[in-house]
């Protein structure tokens, strides 16, 4: 099983919707979701967009004709993204429950 | 920014920068877009995030490089290279400080050669801007000024050149806002703002509409203007000074930073001439700027101005007959007096570090001799002669580095030196800063000398066989190299270059000094009060204000002497005229010769103490009255009545059709001054009384005081400000002070040719004592055996400055042959002295003898001391 990067997971999660993003709005999404608490810079996200590529988690298309100044390829989730992401993101409520267990955050009533 | 960014990508992931280059810069920009809007701090701190994210991507990203070692291993040879360095700290020093002065004033003088001469001017499209003026048909080289009659047609004919404006300096005195101010000003025909391209910061430039006769005056000041005067006032546009005497309308402020056509103006305007001297076609006063329009080429534009000045000089031949149009950069032009000068400091300095270079190469192999064990040792375990030489390579360019980053330092203390140094009126001087351009010129040329200096020392160390140095009790392989005297003589050619260079100088400036400027130039006092604005339309009105100052100045206690004059001597050439002789007119279809004429008060001779040669001096009533008069230099009636006496003849200054004055008869001939600076051989003057030309406006006054001139100061411009409080007092200076201004960029080059030769001929020196010690040390045997067989001490130390003075008369044969030939460049520099002047080449390569003597002699009195004894017991 993969352990992605948190920040690999942010991306994969901008991603999940469907919609084909580029570099720049996966940012802006990341940003905004999180409230400034995960801020991705260029050079990060295309490292973690570099390694998510070669693992087949994304793949890159052609930008729609439309978009103007931004840059010219997106990125879309795989099959293999999707289950990946969906197989950390139960890691990560399992260990949130560890932690619940441990009392280290309160109990969901 | 994103620039720098990239490349910083390429060279530190490069796979990522293939893969994902444009679209990171894409998006780092638009981010960095985003963070601007929220302000500079914000725009700062993500490039802050942005570098360092960058930089652990890099880290982590880092891969172990398998197929080739180079970096690891460079890195160890880096780190190696530094323990060595700290290991000799001497030989460090000596190195360190001779990279950081040579490296030092390189970057210095190459930041003001950037700034002056290489930056593109800040116009747009600056490289299509073009300076048109007239030039002699016999000599292109001398260029003159262009008359408005000729201008307006160039500029009606001339498509290649679209828009074109003349122009000429104006000083104008400012009233109205508290003392009047004398501003230097720009006055145009056409629109000069208009052809720089510009737009105002406020307001708008001003157009040809605007020099239309009658249109209201208008008028463009400058950044620097509007900060000073106004108070950065924005509702300054619309407002109304008056410069002058006339009131002017302010139309627009430039932005801050543009200046045309060259140093600080304070503002430009239309020229407004009278319809008479628009028409003139025998003033010359107006250069002409043009823009090369797209697609045209200089050629093509220089065809043009041919065609148009043939035209000219065949509807005005008296006017053009000896005119050519020449067209030149306009950048080339603005820096035209000085690039040379600049060249050749750049040049002296880069001698400079070719010998530092030398010296350090000395260094080195002396120390690379003493190391042959180490590196036949590495060679016999198996390295590589590639890794060894890269070894020694990397150790010079570790040094060259630091050398560079202290050169850096002594860099910036230099251009300050040097900006404070350099004679004012060096155009765009300001502009020398030590920026991107230059720190890359600093790392090139630390690159290049690490290699230069570590090369031979690095291959001749590789070359030897590991055996003979491996062998117990060896000296050295290398130690008898041809190399070293090599490196010797050639310093030593090139420090004597440099020495004739800065020797031809130094004479050159000596000459100018001991000039006799054909009149007392002690306790002179010299100011130039111009009288403007309605008052003073009438020619007596003037001439009447300007005697009334004289008389108030001459009632000053201390005062001597006083007069008036158009210009002060050494000043300048001041104003020309055709010069025409009743008696022998000038055939038609020529152009008569301009001589400088100065209109002066009948005191002028007495004040400056100017020997009458023969005849009379002027006096009261030689004006426009019963006997109009002048009085000529020697070299004027040299020149025109060559074999009779000019005394007695009738002459008139102008143009046929424009005159200065009708007739005047010279009574005197007075003895030459020189008029336009120490260095200038111009010494040609006519000398008329203000009311034979009463038509000059600015007068400067000079003042013979019997103690210090400068006290004098205050009391003229109180007798100045109770005559007409609306009067400017300018140029407020001693003649002593006019005559060292006329010397300076003379003075400034000699000050900085000497000082960078002596570097190089103590470097010299260096080079030579260090050889030669290190010849001796490893003779020291050789010493001990040739005394205990009887050689006298004095022998010995003979063969050794026998044997140092051989290369020293080598490298200065060979440096006289350099200097004869490089001097040649320097010939428009020189005053009264040819370039390859014997004398100065014998003494500066006495000098240079006597010096490398000294080196020389020192290691051998060293050696006559070593004791045989103590030698030979050691074998």
């Amino acid at each position: 099983m993969t352990v992605l990067s948190p920040q690999a997971f942010q991306i994969l999660l901008s991603l999940t919707a469907g919609d084909d993003l580029h570099g720049y709005a996966i940012i802006q999404d990341v940003r905004a979701r999180t409230a400034d608490e995960m801020v991705l810079t260029a050079s990060t996200l295309y490292a973690a967009i570099k390694r998510m590529v070669d693992a087949g988690l994304i793949v890159e298309v052609d930008a729609p004709e439309t978009s103007g100044g931004a840059p010219r390829r997106c990125y879309r989730i795989t099959r293999t993204g999707l289950a990946t992401a969906r197989a950390d993101a139960e890691r990560l409520a399992r260990t949130v429950e560890m932690a619940r267990d441990k009392r280290l955050l309160p109990r969901r009533t | 920014m994103i620039r720098f960014y990239r490349l910083l990508l390429r060279l530190t992931a490069p796979a990522l920068a293939r893969r994902h280059g444009d679209e990171i810069a894409l998006t780092a920009a638009r981010l960095a877009a985003d963070a601007r809007e929220a302000g500079t701090a914000a725009w700062l701190r993500y490039w802050a995030t942005e570098l360092r994210s960058l930089a652990s991507t890099v880290w982590q990203n880092r891969q172990p490089r398998k197929a080739s070692r180079m970096l690891p291993n460079l890195w160890s040879d880096v780190r190696y290279s530094l323990r060595l360095l700290v290991r000799t700290p001497g030989v460090t020093l000596i190195a360190l400080v001779t990279l950081a002065l040579g490296i030092g004033a390189n970057t210095a003088i190459f930041s003001v050669i950037d700034g002056v001469l290489l930056k593109p001017l800040p116009y747009p499209e600056a490289d299509r801007l073009y300076l048109v003026q007239h030039t002699q048909r016999v000599d292109t080289a001398q260029t003159s000024s262009v008359s408005p009659g000729s201008f307006y047609d160039l500029q009606r004919e001339v498509r290649a050149m679209q828009p074109m404006a003349g122009f000429s300096g104006a000083a104008e005195t400012m009233t109205g806002r508290g003392d009047p101010e004398r501003l230097t000003g720009v006055r145009s025909v056409g629109s000069i703002l208009a052809v720089a391209g510009v737009q105002p910061q406020l307001g708008r430039i001003f157009t040809e509409d605007d020099d239309r006769i009658g249109a209201p005056r208008t008028i463009v000041i400058s950044d620097g203007l509007w900060r000073r005067a106004f108070g950065a006032d924005p509702g300054v546009v619309g407002q109304t000074i008056r410069l002058g005497g006339q009131p002017q309308t302010i139309v627009g402020v430039m932005p801050r930073g543009f200046t045309f056509p060259d140093t600080e103006v304070d503002f430009w305007g239309p020229a407004q001439l009278p319809a008479n001297i628009r028409a003139s076609r025998t003033e010359y006063f107006l250069l002409i700027v043009g823009r090369l329009q797209p697609g045209v080429t200089p050629a093509q534009a220089q065809g043009e101005l041919d065609a148009a000045m043939a035209r000219l000089r065949e509807r005005f031949p008296q006017a053009n007959a000896s005119f050519g149009l020449g067209a030149q950069p306009f950048a080339e032009a603005l820096v035209s007096n000085v690039s040379r000068m600049l060249w050749i400091l750049m040049t002296t300095v880069g001698c400079v570090l070719l010998i530092a270079c030398a010296n350090l190469a000395n260094l080195l192999l002396a120390k690379a001799t003493g190391r042959a064990r180490e590196m036949a040792i590495r060679q016999a375990i198996g390295a590589s002669r590639r890794r060894v030489v890269r070894q020694l390579l990397v150790e010079s360019a570790v040094l060259a580095m630091l050398g560079g980053l202290a050169g850096l330092a002594v860099g910036r203390v230099f251009l300050s030196g040097l900006v404070a140094w350099l004679p004012a009126g060096i155009p765009r001087l300001g502009e020398a800063a030590m920026d991107l351009r230059v720190l890359l010129f600093a790392f090139a040329a630390s690159l290049v000398t690490g290699v230069g200096f570590g090369l031979a020392p690095a291959v001749q160390l590789a070359r030897d066989a590991p055996a003979p140095a491996l062998r117990e009790n060896a000296r050295g392989a290398s130690g008898r190299s041809r190399l070293r005297p090599l490196l010797v003589v050639g310093e030593l050619a090139v420090a004597l270059v440099l020495l004739a260079g800065a020797g031809l100088l130094v004479r050159s400036f000596l000459r100018m000094q001991a000039v006799d400027p054909g009149f007392a130039s002690d306790r002179l006092l010299t100011f130039t009060v111009r009288m403007e604005g309605p008052g003073y339309a009438q020619n007596d009105r003037r001439v009447a204000f300007m005697q009334r100052l004289v008389q108030g100045f001459e009632a000053l206690p201390g005062v001597e002497a006083v007069a008036a004059a158009s210009y002060a001597p050494v000043a300048g050439r001041g104003t020309g005229a055709w010069f025409n002789d009743l008696a022998r007119p000038w055939p038609a279809g020529t152009t008569p010769p301009a001589v400088p004429y100065r209109v002066v008060s009948p005191g002028y001779f007495k004040t400056l103490q100017i020997p009458l040669v023969r005849g009379r001096l002027l006096r009261e009533g030689d004006g426009l009255g019963a006997t109009p008069s002048v009085v000529i230099s020697e070299s004027v009636a040299r020149r025109f009545w060559p074999s009779s006496d000019a005394i007695g003849s009738e002459i008139y200054l102008g143009a046929p059709d424009n005159k200065l004055f009708e007739r005047a008869t010279v009574v005197g001939i007075v003895k030459n001054v020189n008029v336009a600076g120490l260095g200038s051989p111009l010494t040609d003057s006519v000398y008329g009384l203000t009311t034979l030309m009463p038509f000059w406006r600015n007068f400067t006054f000079t003042v013979r005081t019997s103690g210090d001139p400068s006290a004098l100061t205050a009391s003229v411009r109180q007798i100045v400000r109770e005559a007409d409080p609306s009067l400017a007092v300018t140029g407020v200076r001693s003649m002593a002070e006019i005559m060292r201004t006329s010397v300076a960029p003379a003075r400034a080059s000699m000050l900085l040719l000497a000082l960078f030769a002596g570097i190089a001929m103590v470097m010299a020196a260096i080079g030579v004592f260090g050889v030669m010690s290190y010849s001796v040390n490893l003779r020291v045997r050789e010493m001990g055996i040739r005394l205990a067989l009887g050689a006298r001490p004095a022998e010995v130390s003979w063969m050794i400055v026998r044997d140092g003075m051989k290369q020293a008369l080598a490298g200065v044969a060979l440096g006289i042959g350099g200097a004869v030939w490089l001097t040649r460049a320097m010939g428009s520099l020189l005053f009264e002295v040819r370039p390859g002047d014997p004398l100065t080449l014998a003494a500066v390569a006495a000098a240079l003898l006597a010096v490398a003597a000294l080196a020389c002699y020192v290691p051998a009195r060293r050696a006559t001391c070593v004791d045989p004894l103590i030698v030979l017991r050691a074998e």
